[in-house]
């Protein structure tokens, strides 16, 4: 039988080593899981007035400028309609109303003139025509990278705080209806509020629920 | 012999779900009894935050309860041992009582309690009530009517008051107790479950001993409640000695 005096003991400085080393790991374990957690890129919706730029190309000829449009934007460069001209020698760009309009059949498009006399153009010489219509007010405004589209559905991916100990942050899909487009912002309607932090950019795909860390936030107004 | 043999059986019995956990912890899944992988680790200790928010939960309230119930119990122990008042049997009458009561009996007055203080769903809300239990200011009690009130007399004698006569002479002899109740405190505490079941809501403040079974951790439940463990079984092997004395000490007072 063993003596109490020889009576082997666990080193003195067993318990602290072992807290220690928990830390260490607690350290590690959260930047190895912040590493892992895919980054998402989030915006505000901002609402105001959306805009659509419609471009094209033309060139200059007996004093007018002649460009043709495809037959859907007919509407949009109708006569009356003013346009802005610009070409490699011209100082400042020229707004102008256009002055034609002709149905192309063979090629089912609408051909514009614009007169431009007097203007510093030579004949022949290639112009970019653009216009800026007015989309109209709306609520909720968010970049065309938000909106995913499946079918005739949209949705989009709000990042949402939890009190998940996993994830602080998930994402949750979000249906929503496009009102309006212009190739770059789209004005939806859904549950979204000015608050809201919409998924722009992310590192992996997204599914509902997952959970990702919030690399920067900003509005849509940056775009 | 046949004693012997019976603790063997005893203690086999005892250490069988353990064991079953630590031999768990190792299994892969779907592997034969001999495929050993440390996956099982590898998910709780690297890929799972919540386990260390929750395991330093563990120890925050396991600190916290040791660094109020010591002092509270040594100060108890000095007074009910040391000094001749007026209602101190049947003060000490009540500590009795209450340590006899089961958690199940108080659990409605301590919600109570701290609802009125607005302590519920916080750490301090299973960290005070056990901080203030009456086992400690019991066992200390008991220990220090063991020692030799001459020490204390001469101390007074050269000079201390009182209180440095507590805290240079009656806290020292009192060693053995001190690290028996710091690993009974421990052991008890570090696996509880009622208090925080019934005194939290916030799973972030949780201790690990409610979350062990929880969806959380998935096939590494295993591991974590081996991971668990091992802080109890350091304790116990640093201590177990000061804990035979501190006990047998304070039983044969």
């Amino acid at each position: 039988m063993k003596s109490r005096k020889t009576e082997r003991r666990l080193p003195k400085m067993a318990i602290p080593f072992f807290l220690l080393a928990m830390l260490l790991l607690t350290f590690f374990c959260w930047k190895l899981c912040d590493l892992l957690t895919p980054q998402v890129v989030c915006v505000s919706p901002r609402s105001g007035g959306l805009e659509r730029v419609l471009s094209a190309e033309g060139s200059f000829a007996d004093g007018e400028v002649r460009f043709a449009v495809p037959l859907e934007q007919s509407d949009s460069f109708a006569i009356g309609k003013t346009v802005v001209v610009t070409a490699a020698n011209l100082n400042a760009p020229l707004t102008l109303p256009i002055a034609a309009q002709e149905y192309d059949q063979d090629k089912n498009r609408i051909l514009c003139r614009v007169r431009a006399p007097g203007a510093a153009l030579l004949d022949g010489q290639p112009c970019a025509i653009s216009r800026t219509d007015s989309l109209g007010a709306y609520d909720t405004i968010l970049p065309a990278a938000c909106v995913y589209r499946s079918g005739d559905v949209y949705f989009t991916y709000l990042a949402v705080k939890t009190d998940s100990i996993w994830f602080p942050v998930i994402v949750r899909k979000t249906m929503v209806q496009v009102k309006a487009d212009n190739g770059v912002m789209l004005a939806v309607s859904g549950m979204l509020d000015p608050a809201s932090q919409v998924v722009q950019y992310s590192g992996e795909p997204l599914s509902d629920g997952m959970g990702v860390r919030l690399a920067k936030t900003g509005s849509a107004h940056e775009n | 012999m046949a004693v012997a043999g019976l603790l063997l059986c005893a203690s086999l019995v005892c250490m069988f779900p353990f064991c079953a956990a630590a031999v768990g912890s190792f299994a892969r899944e779907g592997g034969g009894p001999f495929a050993v992988t440390l996956r099982q680790y590898g998910e709780v200790l690297l890929l799972n935050k919540a386990f260390y928010i929750w395991f330093w939960n563990s120890v925050l309230t396991v600190g916290g309860i040791l660094c109020i119930n010591l002092p509270v119990s040594l100060l108890a122990g000095y007074a009910f041992s040391q000094y001749r008042f007026r209602g101190r049997n049947a003060v000490f009458f009540l500590y009795i009582l209450l340590m006899l009561m089961p958690f199940q009996a108080t659990i409605v007055p301590q919600y109570l309690t701290l609802h009125a203080l607005g302590l519920l769903n916080s750490l301090a809300a299973i960290i005070l009530p056990n901080a203030f239990s009456a086992f400690g200011a019991f066992l200390m009690t008991q220990y220090m009517k063991g020692i030799d009130r001459e020490l204390l007399e001469a101390g007074k004698m050269d000079g201390l008051n009182e209180f440095t006569v507590f805290l240079r002479v009656a806290v020292p002899l009192c060693r053995p107790a001190i690290a028996a109740l710091v690993i009974l405190l421990m052991l008890e505490n570090w696996s509880m479950v009622e208090q925080p079941v019934a005194f939290l809501q916030n799973v972030a403040l949780f201790p690990l001993s409610v979350q062990l079974n929880s969806a959380g951790f998935g096939a590494g439940a295993l591991a974590g409640g081996v991971v668990f463990s091992i802080l109890p079984i350091l304790v116990y092997l640093y201590g177990y000695r000061d804990l035979v004395d501190g006990i047998s000490l304070s039983c044969i007072k």
